[in-house]
C-alpha cells in the first residue's frame, strides 16, 4: 500500500522567502511525526538562490543589475551551488521523512527518475550525468537539483525544471559552478511549448510511482491563506 | 563518554564534508539537537546529536572530508542516544560497530531501502529471514543477493539428505543463512553487486537502443601507408612526446575531415529538429577498471595530428586515474571506440546519445588482399559505423565511411606529424 502524500500547488508566482518558510514549517512539523510526505510544486518570480558550495565569482552580473533586471539573490541552506528560479520552471520541494537511516544519493536519484520519466512521457529523452546531480539533455542541464536534509531525515529543496523558462536569466550566473556546459529547457528541446501546466501532472504522476507515495490535495490551493510574512516568522535559514 | 561518528546516509556513500560545526568545545548539547552540518555529493544534512552531554573535543575540523564512521568529536557526561528510551529508533553513529550482537528482529529498523525491497521482490527473499549486515543490523542489498546466492545454491550442495534441507524461502532456518561475506558460492556462480558506473552505463546504453533506429554498415580500409609512417616515426614520437604512437590519432584525424564534409552525421536529434553541428568534439571510448567512460576532446577539428594524439592520450590517461573534470564528459558530437588493442576484428557499437553515429575502429592485421589482380599482404582495418536512421541514411552513412577510407588511404600524414 502506498503511503498517502500531501501535493501542495499553489496558484502564481510565489515568493522565494514564503515557499523556503512553508517548507521549513512543514519539515520541522514532519520532523516532530505531524502532517504526511508533502510535495509542493509551484513556480518563483525570478530569483537566484546560492547553495552551500556557490563561490562569488559564479554570479556573473552585479547584485545591482539583478535587481535592475527585477530578481532577487538569497543564499540559502540547500546543497549544491547557485541557480535560478523564475516564471516557466517548474520547481518542486518535496517534504519526505527518509527515517532514521537516511539513503540520502537514493533520494536524489529517485527525483531524477521523476523528472526524467516525466520529460519522457512530453518526448523529450533526459538522462543523468556520470559526475553532476539533475536531469541533462546532452552536456545541457534542464533540471538542476540540491537537497538538504533536517536534522538528516526530513528532505528540504529539491528540484528545477526549466519548462518554458526564459533562459537568458542564466547569463546572470555560472549556473551549478558548471563553467562550459549549457542549460536548457523542455520547451526548446521539444520545439514546442512544454509548459508548467503540462508538466505538473505528469511530475505528481511519477512521484507517485517512484516514491510509492500517492500524492493527495488541492490541484490549487491556495497559499494566501498562510501568513508567511510577518516579521517575527523570517525565515531562519535565508542568510543575507 | 560518547564518540560522535560521520554518519552513513545511504548505502553508496563511504564519505562526507564537515561543513560546519553548531557547537563549540565546550558548549552543552542536548540530545538530538543539531550538532554539526555534512556535505555528501549534493545532498546536505545537518546531524542531531545521539548524546546529551558536553562537547569536550572536536577532532575533525570544518571543511575535512571524511570517510563513514570515522570520529569526529567527543561528547562527555551525559547518555548516549542507544541508553535512552526514545520513540524514534535510535541513531546509528553511536553504535558498536561490528560485534554488536545478531539483531533482533522485532527491534530492527523496517527502513528498508527501495533498491532492497525491490531485489528481495524479485528475487522472492522474505526479509525477515536476512541477516543484516549493514549500520545497526540494516539489510543492505549485498544482504539480499547473498541470501538469495545462498538459497538457490543449498539444492546443489552437497551433503545433508533432503529432508533436512529446505529450499524453499521463508522456510530456510536462519542458521542456514550463509555469512554475508564470500561472494563465491559452491554452486560455481559469484553475486556482484552493480555498481554506480555499471548502472549508470546500463541506463544509457539501453536508453539509446530504445530512442534510436540504429543502423550499421563497414568499409575495409587499406592501413599500409598509415602502418609504414608510424613505424618509422614511432620512436622518434615517443621520444618527442613521451607517449607511444598509436593509429587512434590517424582515424580520428580522418574522421573529423570526413564529418566536417558530411555534417549530417555530426549531428542530434532535437525534438523535430536536427541540430547539425560545424564543430567537432570526439568522445573517445575509454575503458578502465570500473566500466566505460567517453571524455571528450573539445576543438578537435582545430587540432593536427600530434595535437589530437596529445588530447587523446591526456584524456585516456586521465580517465583511467579518474581525474576527468566534470565538463569533460559531456559535449561530444561523435565518438570513436577502439577495441582493436583487445583483439576485435568488427564491431557494433552502441551510439552514444544524444549523438547520431559511432565509429568503431578494430583490429589493424595483415591480411593477403587483390591489389591490380595480384595478391599482395597489407595491413588492414575494419571501420564499421552505427548509425541512427532517424537522422542518416544509408547512402550517406556508406559516403561517410567511404570519405574515412579515401583519407586513410590516400593522404599524406608525414607532414602532419612533422617530426
Amino acid at each position: 500500500m502506498p503511503r498517502i502524500g500531501r501535493l501542495i500547488r499553489p496558484a502564481g508566482l510565489v515568493p522565494y522567502v514564503q515557499a523556503n518558510t512553508l517548507m521549513h514549517d512543514l519539515a520541522e512539523a514532519r520532523l516532530h511525526g505531524d502532517g504526511v510526505d508533502t510535495l509542493i510544486l509551484l513556480e518563483h518570480p525570478p530569483v537566484f538562490t546560492a547553495g552551500r558550495t556557490s563561490k562569488d565569482e559564479h554570479v556573473v552580473w552585479t547584485d545591482e543589475r539583478i535587481r535592475a533586471a527585477g530578481a532577487e539573490l538569497h543564499s540559502i541552506d540547500r546543497g549544491g551551488s547557485l541557480t535560478f528560479h523564475g516564471p516557466g520552471q517548474l520547481v518542486g520541494y518535496p517534504i519526505v521523512d527518509l527515517g532514521s537511516r537516511p539513503e540520502a544519493l537514493a533520494f536524489v536519484r529517485n527525483l531524477e527518475e521523476v523528472v526524467i520519466r516525466a520529460a519522457a512521457d512530453v518526448g523529450v529523452p533526459l538522462h543523468r550525468s556520470q559526475v553532476q546531480t539533475g536531469a541533462w539533455s546532452g552536456d545541457r542541464k534542464v533540471c538542476a537539483i540540491g537537497v538538504r536534509l533536517m536534522r538528516m531525515r526530513v528532505s528540504l529543496h529539491g528540484f528545477a525544471l526549466n519548462c518554458t523558462t526564459d533562459l537568458s536569466w542564466f547569463d546572470a550566473i555560472v549556473p551549478c559552478g558548471l563553467g562550459h556546459t549549457g542549460v536548457t529547457s523542455l520547451s526548446e528541446l521539444a520545439g514546442r511549448a512544454v509548459t508548467v501546466d503540462e508538466m505538473a501532472p505528469l511530475v505528481v504522476r511519477h512521484f507517485d510511482d517512484v516514491f510509492d507515495i500517492s500524492l493527495v490535495g488541492d490541484e490549487r490551493a491556495d497559499m494566501s491563506s498562510r501568513c508567511y510574512e510577518s516579521p517575527s516568522t523570517r525565515p531562519r535559514s535565508v542568510r543575507e | 563518554m560518547t564518540s560522535v561518528k560521520m554518519p552513513q546516509l545511504g548505502e553508496t556513500v563511504v564519505e562526507g564534508t564537515i561543513l560546519k560545526w553548531l557547537k563549540a568545545e565546550g558548549d552543552t548539547v542536548a540530545l538530538d539537537e543539531p550538532l554539526f552540518e555534512i556535505s555528501t555529493d549534493k545532498v546536505d544534512t545537518e546531524v542531531p546529536s545521539v548524546a546529551a552531554g558536553v562537547l569536550t573535543k572536536i577532532l575533525v575540523p570544518e571543511g575535512t572530508t571524511v570517510g563513514v564512521g570515522t570520529e569526529l568529536a567527543v561528547i562527555e557526561g551525559g547518555e548516549a542516544a542507544g541508553e535512552v528510551p526514545s520513540e524514534r529508533p535510535a541513531m546509528s553513529v553511536a553504535e558498536a560497530p561490528a560485534a554488536a550482537p545478531p539483531p533482533d528482529r522485532g527491534k530492527r529498523s523496517q527502513i528498508l531501502s527501495p533498491l532492497v525491497r525491490k531485489l528481495a521482490a524479485e528475487h522472492d527473499v522474505d526479509l525477515a529471514l536476512v541477516v543484516g549486515t549493514g549500520t545497526g543490523g540494516r539489510i543492505t542489498k549485498s544482504d539480499v543477493l547473498n541470501h538469495a546466492a545462498a538459497r538457490s545454491a543449498a539444492p546443489t550442495a552437497p551433503a545433508p539428505s533432503p529432508a533436512t534441507v529446505p529450499t524453499r524461502a521463508g522456510v530456510t532456518p536462519r542458521t542456514a543463512v550463509a555469512p554475508p561475506a564470500p561472494a563465491t558460492e559452491p554452486g560455481g556462480e559469484e553475486v556482484v553487486p552493480v555498481s554506480h558506473i555499471r548502472k549508470l552505463i546500463a541506463e544509457h546504453m539501453h536508453a539509446s537502443l530504445q530512442v534510436s533506429a540504429r543502423a550499421w554498415n563497414a568499409v575495409e580500409v587499406n592501413m599500409e601507408n598509415v602502418a609504414r609512417l608510424r613505424e618509422r616515426s614511432k620512436d622518434a614520437f615517443k621520444e618527442q612526446e613521451g607517449f607511444g604512437l598509436t593509429y587512434m590519432p590517424f582515424v580520428t584525424r580522418a574522421v573529423i575531415e570526413a564529418l566536417l564534409e558530411y555534417p549530417m552525421v555530426n549531428s542530434e536529434l532535437r525534438g523535430d529538429q536536427i541540430v547539425v553541428k560545424h564543430h567537432v568534439n570526439i568522445g573517445i571510448a575509454v575503458s578502465y577498471e570500473d566500466g566505460l567512460i567517453v571524455p571528450v576532446l573539445k576543438g578537435a577539428d582545430a587540432m593536427n595530428l600530434i595535437g589530437l594524439a596529445r588530447g587523446i592520450n591526456d584524456l585516456a590517461t586521465r580517465a583511467r586515474a579518474k581525474k576527468l573534470l566534470p565538463d569533460e564528459v559531456h559535449g561530444g558530437t561523435f565518438t570513436i571506440t577502439n577495441p582493436g588493442p583487445f583483439g576485435s576484428l568488427i564491431s557494433v557499437p552502441i551510439i552514444n546519445q544524444p549523438e547520431s553515429a559511432i565509429l568503431a575502429f578494430d583490429s589493424v592485421e595483415k591480411r593477403p588482399v587483390v591489389i591490380d589482380d595480384a595478391i599482395a599482404i597489407r595491413h588492414m582495418v575494419y571501420l564499421s559505423l552505427s548509425w541512427d536512421h532517424r537522422v542518416i541514411d544509408g547512402a550517406l552513412a556508406s559516403q561517410f565511411l567511404s570519405r574515412v577510407k579515401q583519407n586513410l588511404e590516400t593522404w599524406d600524414f608525414a607532414e602532419d606529424l612533422a617530426l
